[in-house]
């Protein structure tokens, strides 16, 4: 919680229901304009009037947040490194690009590195040849 | 007239002092005459006034907006020029950049990268193993300055923190599923950075 | 690049083509210099592509060097036709050509026509047009031809089996000779990891000059594959892995059963001195003298002996081959068993008019000689001045006699051949054994042959050799054949290449290859059988490598002066011991023993590069499809 008078303001403006939840996750209460919502759910939000530095943040759509779910068009958005949206941006996906994933660090589908090349050398395949 | 919540959140009973003042001569003799007499020390001593204005500090410091950034609900700026994540990039026809000239390797100061190369079935010269130790490398972003197809390039990700040690050692379709992911920020950096390039 | 600026000279002069004077004066650090090199590098970069990236001289390649020096970082060349684009020629499956980056500079045309005697390659057209190519569609096949790559100061001739695989700087370089013939050639193994990367020549002008044959080159990649990784024991009709321990103790188990001269040891083409002894050793021990090296003739007591060192060694030496006025060739084809040997005797029929007569199979040697006849008889015309030859041999100032290992090692006729050699150098001898001149030489083709003899690993006796074996030690002898080795015998291999010897084998005992130990050939480790006597029974007295070293150098002082041509002092009478009145000529045809010089030993029979160039070259197939798929 930050002041009082802030926390107050933000809780009239936001309404009960979301300050309750921001309060429970982010620990603050803040106010802005949805900008946009991704492929998983998270909101995304901006208030410029808000102290510098926080002017834009997400609101997880999961229980258990973690930085790495917020897909890569949106994270440039959240790192103020482009100014629009990324629903703004008219991007068009090529055929290769991947799902966004998210950090797979201590599930089953965690990634385990394996070799990429051929093996160094060749053992020979024992034959048995008779004398005569 | 200014609100009265911003003049109560402005409140303070302290005033802005120089707190880089010389240091006393420590050679000299203090002269007590001209110092708070023992009442008035012993009176601060026994009320715990220090204390409380320590205390007053702290509960003003309660009613101002903070300035911390809430990770990981809101981050903090990044430039184009961000050194995070690894990762290799395609052309717009999903065919690999990297052409194996091992500039990459050897200009790594860490020694963190290992290329093995060999002719594809078509003739034409790519890696076969592009393995980068992610807790060899010190992120000074040389490979991308050497590489000149930018095929590697150190993305704007700083959030692949793993548990265990081998989850770092990254091979050439780990980055390259990076590089995938990730492109569309990719791409946006390096157009933000090419006049300077 | 080459021009400098000579005092009181209007202009820079090209140096490589400006005859010196007394008194100039060649400034080469000057602004005018700079300028002019400059220049004549823009010209140079005008027309070649920007692809250092991708290329495999990228790091060793002299013009980027030059670039690097005079260079400019701009072009000013905006022909809207672009640069020049040059189709690439098939040079066969160990040049790879790009023939965009080539500057033109005629370096592979000059070794191919001067050194290598290839003379399909030359240049066409002129200009900006001018080509470096075989006129028609056709690959070099000159078994020196992988030395166009060191030439090329540019990628446009590079490597095919390196291609893209390495850079010079990642590799690790490892000073050593090669073994694939017995000429020693000074090599330099270029390894990543462990992997060798590629073979690359080092200069020694007594031995290789500059160049390596192909084999040498690019038999490294058989290194990789066929090898033999664990011991193993054969049971029934397939091999089981099993630990040293097993082995070695199936091994001494068998051997004490053995008993003297039943007990038989044969010693490969690539077996190391060190080994040899340590194996002599050990079955000296056991009362064995069945000591045999791995060829036809290999298990008798050999026609040229032990006993005297200049009986089989080169004792002309090889740089000593250039300056021989006429040379006899007796069964043996130079360009096969030792392409070095060979370059020099073309160097020396090119510059000093040498002329050559060869007794033996009509070959292409890449310059012309005197076929003299195909057996002993033609010998005999030599003996007797009924052939042409005989008058040139008796002009001779410096004659040298080669003598084939091939007539010493597989010919029925052998010994009958040498007596009469020995008789034709006692006809010459005041010519042939001259000061500082021994012309009666023996020409090996195997890197272990001259070192095996030092050490006397050859039968003593007939008695010993005709014992018939109860156990056989095959020391990475790969050239035996199924007759060789006896049904009810105990096999054992050593070696590292599951090639013919371990096929017959009861016990195979993985070795390590010449790249991978500390060995001693002679121009040209015995740890496993330091092992194998301790098991056994009977400790050989070194544990370590020097002080295997230092019995080498009880049994042959030779053997580990290193870098020095011993010069026998004994040629005159070695070879009296030569002539024999009592044998008989069979009148076998003295045939060429390499029939495929791309793949003699384990290492290059199991080189992929090497099968498709024999394929290619001596069995005349088409590989271009396989050329394709550049590795399978």
């Amino acid at each position: 919680m930050s002041t009082l008078g802030r926390t107050l303001k933000n809780i009239m403006r936001a309404g009960p229901a979301s300050a309750w939840k921001q309060l429970n996750t982010m620990g603050d209460t803040k106010f802005g304009a949805l900008i946009g919502t991704d492929a998983v759910g998270n909101k995304f939000f901006e208030n410029n009037d808000e102290i510098f530095g926080r002017e834009r943040w997400v609101e997880y759509a999961s229980s258990d947040p973690d930085p790495a779910q917020v897909a890569p068009d949106w994270h440039m958005w959240l790192t103020k490194f482009v100014q629009e949206p990324p629903t703004e941006m008219n991007i068009q996906p090529k055929k290769f690009w991947g799902e966004p994933t998210p950090n797979y660090t201590g599930t089953r589908n965690a990634y385990v590195p394996y070799n990429t090349v051929r093996p160094k050398y060749n053992a020979w395949e024992p034959e048995v040849k008779s004398r005569e | 007239m200014v609100p009265l919540g911003i003049k109560a959140a402005r409140f303070s009973t302290t005033s802005i002092r120089s707190h880089a003042a010389p240091a006393s001569d420590n050679n000299q003799q203090v002269d007590y005459s001209k110092g708070p007499s023992a009442i008035d020390k012993a009176s601060q001593w026994l009320l715990l006034t220090e204390l409380m204005r320590g205390m007053w500090i702290v509960l003003e410091q309660f009613f101002r907006p903070p300035y911390t950034i809430y990770y990981p609900y809101e981050k903090g700026a990044l430039s184009p020029r961000f050194r995070g994540e690894h990762a290799l990039r395609r052309y717009a026809t999903g065919e690999e950049r990297c052409i194996a000239c091992k500039l990459c390797e050897a200009i790594c100061p860490a020694q963190a990268i290992t290329i093995e190369a060999e002719p594809r079935e078509d003739g034409s010269r790519r890696t076969t193993r592009y393995d980068i130790d992610m807790t060899k490398c010190i992120y000074c972003g040389f490979c991308q300055e050497a590489c000149p197809v930018d095929a590697i390039v150190e993305g704007p990700n700083y959030e692949f923190v793993t548990e265990t040690h081998e989850e770092l050692l990254y091979n050439k379709e780990k980055l390259l599923a990076n590089g995938d992911k990730w492109e569309v920020e990719i791409a946006r950096n390096l157009q933000a950075d090419h006049p300077y390039r | 690049m080459c021009l400098v600026e000579v005092e009181r000279s209007p202009k820079p002069v090209a140096s490589c083509a400006y005859p010196i004077m007394p008194g100039m004066k060649v400034k080469t650090n000057t602004p005018l210099v700079h300028k002019a090199r400059e220049g004549v590098m823009e010209f140079l970069l005008a027309n070649h592509p920007l692809d250092c990236p991708i290329c495999d001289q990228g790091g060793e390649c002299d013009l980027q060097d030059q670039s690097m020096r005079y260079g400019s970082d701009r072009s000013r060349y905006n022909e809207p036709a672009g640069k020049r684009a040059v189709e690439d020629k098939n040079f066969g499956p160990l040049v790879k050509t790009v023939m965009t980056r080539c500057i033109q500079c005629t370096r592979c045309v000059r070794f191919a026509n001067e050194v290598a005697g290839a003379t399909e390659l030359g240049t066409s057209g002129r200009g900006n047009d001018m080509q470096i190519g075989t006129y028609i569609e056709k690959t070099i096949s000159s078994e020196m031809s992988g030395n166009i790559i060191d030439l090329c100061p540019v990628g446009a001739l590079t490597s095919k089996p390196y291609q893209m695989t390495a850079r010079p700087w990642e590799l690790k370089k490892h000073e050593s000779i090669d073994v694939t013939d017995a000429i020693g050639s000074n090599i330099r193994l270029d390894s990543r990891g462990v992997e060798i990367m590629r073979v690359l020549p080092r200069l020694n002008d007594e031995i290789n000059e500059e160049w390596i044959s192909d084999k040498t080159r690019f038999a490294y990649d058989g290194l990789k594959r066929q090898r033999l990784t664990t011991p193993l024991i054969r049971s029934g009709n397939k091999f089981v892995p099993a630990t040293w321990e097993q082995a070695l103790t199936t091994i001494a188990k068998e051997m004490k059963k053995a008993e003297g001269n039943s007990m038989k040891a044969i010693a490969g083409h690539l077996a190391d001195a060190e080994s040899m002894v340590a194996l002599k050793d050990l079955f000296n021990r056991f009362g064995s003298e069945n000591l045999a090296i791995d060829a036809p003739n290999g298990s008798k007591p050999l026609a040229t002996g032990s006993d005297f060192r200049s009986n089989y060694i080169l004792n002309s030496t090889i740089s000593g081959a250039e300056d021989a006025d006429v040379v006899l060739v007796v069964g043996s084809n130079p360009r096969h068993e030792g392409p070095i040997l060979n370059t020099r005797l073309r160097k020396a029929y090119l510059h000093n008019g040498q002329d050559m007569g060869l007794i033996g199979e009509s070959v292409d040697l890449s310059y012309e000689y005197t076929h003299i006849g195909e057996d002993s008889k033609a010998l005999e015309q030599i003996l007797n001045g009924s052939h042409p030859f005989a008058k040139k041999l008796a002009e001779a100032k410096k004659p040298m006699i080669i003598v084939g290992s091939g007539v010493v090692e597989n010919s029925a006729d052998g010994e009958y051949v040498l007596s009469k050699v020995a008789e034709l150098a006692e006809k010459h001898k005041d010519t042939l054994f001259q000061e500082e001149w021994n012309g009666f030489n023996v020409f090996q083709r195997a890197a272990s042959r001259t070192g095996a003899l030092d050490i006397g690993f050859t039968p003593s006796s007939e008695e010993a050799a005709s014992t018939s074996a109860k156990f056989v030690y095959l020391l990475n002898a790969d050239e035996i054949t199924a007759k060789d080795v006896p049904k009810d015998a105990f096999v054992v291999y050593q070696g590292h290449h599951g090639d013919n010897g371990a096929h017959y084998a009861d016990v195979v005992l993985p070795g390590s290859a010449f790249t991978e130990k500390n060995a001693t050939y002679v121009n040209t480790e015995g740890r496993i059988i330091r092992a194998l006597s301790e098991v056994a029974g009977e400790a050989l007295p070194y544990d370590d490598l020097p002080s295997l070293r230092s019995r080498l150098s009880d049994v042959s002082p030779s053997l580990t002066r290193y870098d020095v041509v011993e010069t026998p002092s004994l040629g005159q009478l070695g070879l009296s011991a030569l002539r024999k009145n009592n044998v008989q000529s069979t009148g076998a045809v003295l045939s060429s023993v390499v029939k495929n010089f791309y793949q003699t030993d384990p290492i290059s029979r199991a080189s992929s590069t090497m099968a498709k160039c024999s394929k290619l070259w001596v069995e005349g197939k088409d590989v271009s499809d396989e050329l394709e798929v550049a590795h399978a």
